[in-house]
């Protein structure tokens, strides 16, 4: 039998071809001999398949197949990348058993036509309408009518084709087909004619197959309708009739689920499951590109996902809350979280049994009275947890209000007045007070130390943070406590000791820095704690009076407020406290940060002709300032030019000009004078005050000539005038000066030779010439000696 | 019908004359090539069936307004089919879709208040009308071509029907 079956042949002996034109697809049915199927015989077919238009064969494929006895014929499916229409398709068939090395003949031919086109009324494209995959490739044809070549055949907007249009059927191959803007393509095919009828057009829809459903899971609210959800995935593209479809079945009836989808952000379908427990739902999206799925197998009683609670109230104490609320689910065990907003932020999650009922409950301890909560509750299923509902709504409670907690922080401002003192008493909540209630009031009560009267007391408004009461010069005893509804709060203390003589302390300067006023003080044994107080708004009535309490062993601090603001002086005084009683120890002024001075000083000027002195008596160097004062500095120059003077320092301008500048580092020091000034100049000056911050720019100047130099102008006349007149007169007067100072013949009247008393003779002087014995003897004959 | 039924009517026209072109435009943008750049091939208003409108100033009032009726009953049932197309070859296209509802919209305000003038100052209770072709069952590119070649006839006739109010 074995060498019978090599050599023997099985001949195709039936073939039949039809044509499924909307899938593109060839359907083929043949048969081999009745021997083939009684032998069960394993067989190949190789099947080949050929266009019209072309003499290759376009494919060929071997099918393997075992016969069996029914004789059933055997069938193939061939898909067609271009549309059945546009021209004739062939299949022939050839056998060999397994077994046996021969093929047999091939069958004839067998041929599905294509489009018969004799009674066209213009040319066709196929396919007609087609929704294509993006990035696909899709053939096309366009069928001209008779005799007709079709002339053009393209793609709008224009893609890169492989294009085939020289006769009657023309072939356009697009690789990749891409998305444009618009959702469609449209194809355009023209014969060679003009006329209307020698075009056809097609639209192809261009999309993406459906994405498979995104977190397909189905839940139940109470064990009997169930909801599955899923994300849709990305865009097809594809819409209307085209648009995706979702259906849902259930595997184990073997039903379609009837739910009608809805798909917003998220898609659902809800149907009513009746007494089944365990489901198998697979959900089918579709679209014409292509179909996924996606499944959840469950057990419903491990998906329940309840109601939200509702309907909360409340039982409040001061410092519990038992919160209520009800559930829809009956008959299902839940388990319940609580979450309590606390007005600070904090969030606390408390757990609550399980239970069946349709109501439960839960007690919060360890609140503070007076408080505002936020409780908001889910459950979920007490076995087989799935999933928290959704939260219920928010519900604010306060609880009830107690006694005021913790104690105030007091201090006080005494002014002495006639016979007593005033005392101003303020009064804030030290961090460890709580109001614990609505309407607070203060308690403000004082009694002498030693008795002896009644206490006074007096109720003040929450509104209100001090008072002023009135007292002798008593030491006392000064209690505040804050009331609510319920009780009131411990009371603070403090002692106002005897009225004593005010001591003068020193006042001690101290620097500001970025972050407040660095106070230190001599610390002392005996205090259990020091108090710094100051006021915010010193210029001011009232002054915002601040107060800060320091422990034992503290020395130093930093204090800084809002209301510090640099160039206003804040003075600090330190007290020590021991049982409630201050002593003031110390006091301290400083600047958060010194500016220079708001004002120059106004200068009172005295002037010599080479010195001028500044006065500035009123200048301020108290509180006003807006730095501490540290000195003057003095500007001087001539007008015209740049200063030297002796002594000064050079200071430069803006303006490149040059002033003398002289420091006085003193600041009651309110007078200075600058010399070695030139007489007879015009001088600009100006004083200015400067302080930590700096001094503010030069801007006006005082102008000043100095007086000319009158003792200079009696030394030029001593030493120039009069010689010069004295000069003049003798030259004028010469003769006579000449005669009366050194005669060339002297007079002998002038004579002291002459001078002797028996040498007159009336008035005339005689010279006897016996008297004398001459040397020389002339004899002159001019007119003065005539004279003579 | 209202005290100012006329003067609404006119108005109306004057809307509908004024939004048609940006309408007609709007509509080839979102049909995609090759129908901007081949309208006059494509969109010859020929092809469809469209309602004459033979009156001008001078013809009578009750001719005019039977004419105006046939023209705006024909174009609510086109804009109807238009529409319906458009949902569905181009539901993204909002601006489209909005214009063609605001334009139905205006249209069957004009066939209320046409209805009523007929009845109440000629007697009219009927007219006959011819709505065309429709567009359901045909290929993609014949339901463009089609809304495309009315559009174009309306734009051309709406304003005929402007100047004769």
């Amino acid at each position: 039998l074995f060498v019978l079956l090599e050599s023997t042949v099985f001949p195709v002996n039936y073939l039949n071809i039809s044509k499924d034109l909307a899938l593109q697809r060839l359907l083929v049915e043949w048969d081999v001999g009745k021997s083939a199927h009684d032998a069960e015989l394993a067989m190949s077919f190789e099947i080949q398949v050929r266009r019209t238009d072309e003499t290759t064969t376009v494919w060929t494929e071997f099918h393997n197949v075992t016969l069996d006895k029914s004789g059933k014929p055997l069938h193939w499916v061939w898909d067609s990348d271009l549309p059945l229409e546009c021209m004739s398709h062939s299949v022939r068939i050839r056998s060999k058993a397994e077994a046996s090395k021969i093929w047999s003949q091939w069958s004839l031919w067998e041929t599905v036509l294509g489009l018969d086109t004799s009674n066209n009324s213009g040319p066709q494209i196929f396919p007609n309408e087609k929704i294509v995959e993006e990035g696909s490739d899709i053939t096309l044809c366009c069928i001209g009518r008779k005799d007709q070549i079709i002339k053009e055949f393209f793609l709008s907007p224009a893609v890169h084709v492989f294009n085939r249009t020289n006769s009657q059927v023309g072939l356009l191959t697009v690789k990749n087909v891409a998305r444009q803007k618009v959702p469609h393509i449209t194809v355009y095919c023209k014969e060679s004619c003009n006329e209307e009828q020698c075009y056809d057009q097609a639209v192809f829809f261009v999309g993406k197959p459906p994405d498979t459903p995104n977190d397909f899971s189905c839940q139940t609210q109470d064990m009997r309708t169930v909801t599955c959800t899923w994300s849709q995935g990305g865009d097809t593209y594809l819409y209307g009739r085209h648009s995706p479809k979702y259906t849902l079945s259930e595997e184990f009836s073997q039903k379609t689920v009837p739910c009608t989808v809805s798909c917003s952000e998220q898609c659902s379908c809800s149907w009513d499951i009746g007494q089944q427990r365990t489901c198998n739902i697979t959900v089918t999206v579709e679209n014409p590109l292509g179909k996924k799925t996606a499944t959840d197998v469950f057990d419903v009683t491990h998906r329940i996902y309840p109601a939200a609670p509702f309907q909360l109230w409340e039982e409040c104490t001061d410092t519990e809350i038992t919160l209520y609320w009800k559930h829809r689910n009956k008959g299902i065990e839940l388990f319940c979280q609580t979450e309590v907003l606390h007005p600070d932020g904090k969030v606390e999650l408390h757990n609550s049994s399980a239970t069946h009922l349709p109501y439960a409950s839960i007690t919060l301890g360890g609140l503070q009275p007076y408080t505002e909560y936020t409780a908001r509750v889910h459950c979920g299923a007490a076995k087989h947890f799935w999933r928290w509902s959704e939260w219920s709504e928010a519900r604010p409670i306060r609880t009830k209000e107690a006694t005021p907690s913790g104690k105030l922080d007091i201090w006080r401002e005494i002014t002495p007045v006639l016979g007593g003192r005033n005392v101003t008493l303020f009064w804030k909540q030290a961090p460890s007070f709580r109001a614990n209630g609505r309407s607070i009031s203060y308690e403000v009560t004082w009694e002498k130390v030693e008795g002896g009267s009644e206490p006074e007391s007096i109720s003040v408004s929450s509104v209100y943070n001090s008072t002023r009461i009135s007292i002798d010069n008593h030491s006392y005893i000064i209690s505040i406590m804050a009331k609510n509804n319920v009780n009131y709060s411990l009371p603070s203390v403090l002692i106002i000791p005897r009225a004593t003589g005010t001591e003068e302390l020193k006042e001690e300067q101290v620097n500001g820095t970025d972050d407040g006023i660095f106070i230190s003080w001599e610390p002392r044994h005996i205090y259990d704690s020091y108090i710094i107080d100051w006021c915010n708004f010193p210029m001011l009535q009232p002054c915002d009076l601040q107060w800060k309490r320091f422990g034992p062993n503290t020395s130093s601090a930093l204090i800084n407020s809002a209301a510090f603001v640099p160039g206003v002086r804040y003075n600090f005084r330190i007290y020590g406290s021991v049982a409630n009683r201050a002593s003031l120890l110390e006091k301290k002024t400083g600047y958060l940060r010194e500016l220079p001075p708001l004002h120059d000083p106004t200068v009172e000027v005295e002037l010599t002709f080479n010195a001028v002195t500044l006065s500035w008596d009123s200048y301020l160097t108290n509180e006003s300032q807006s730095g501490f004062i540290r000195g003057y500095h003095v500007y001087v120059s001539p007008i015209q030019e740049d200063c030297s003077l002796k002594g000064s320092k050079k200071h430069v301008l803006p303006d490149d000009s040059v002033l003398c500048k002289y420091t006085i580092e003193n600041p009651e020091e309110k007078r200075y004078t600058v010399k070695h000034l030139l007489s007879n100049t015009k001088y600009k000056l100006v004083v200015k005050a400067y302080t930590g911050g700096g001094e503010t720019p030069i801007v006006n100047f005082r102008y000043i000539d100095t007086p000319f130099n009158s003792n200079m102008l009696y030394l030029l006349v001593l030493l120039v005038i009069v010689p010069a007149l004295v000069a003049a007169v003798c030259r004028w007067k010469m003769k006579w000066v000449k005669e009366c100072c050194c005669p060339i013949i002297p007079s002998p009247n002038k004579s002291k030779v002459l001078s002797f008393k028996e040498f007159k003779i009336g008035s005339e002087k005689v010279l006897k010439i016996s008297d004398c014995i001459p040397d020389v003897l002339a004899v002159d004959n001019k007119a003065e000696a005539q004279k003579l | 019908c209202r005290s100012n039924v006329q003067e609404q009517t006119r108005r109306q026209v004057a809307l509908l004359n004024a939004t048609a072109q940006d309408l007609f435009s709007l509509y080839l943008k979102c049909q995609g090539e090759p129908f901007s750049s081949e309208t006059d091939k494509l969109c010859n208003p020929s092809g469809v069936f469209f309602p004459a409108f033979r009156v001008n100033r001078t013809s009578e009032r009750k001719e005019v307004m039977v004419a105006m009726y046939k023209l705006f009953a024909f174009l609510n049932a086109s804009l109807g089919n238009i529409t319906r197309d458009q949902e569905e070859l181009n539901p993204t296209a909002k601006e489209l879709l909005d214009r063609l509802h605001n334009t139905t919209k205006t249209t069957r305000g004009l066939i209320s208040n046409l209805t009523c003038l007929l009845c109440k100052n000629y007697n009219v209770f009927q007219v006959d009308v011819s709505y065309g072709e429709s567009s359901k069952g045909k290929s993609a590119f014949k339901k463009k071509q089609q809304g495309c070649q009315v559009l174009r006839k309306y734009v051309q006739v709406i304003a005929q029907a402007a100047r004769v109010l």
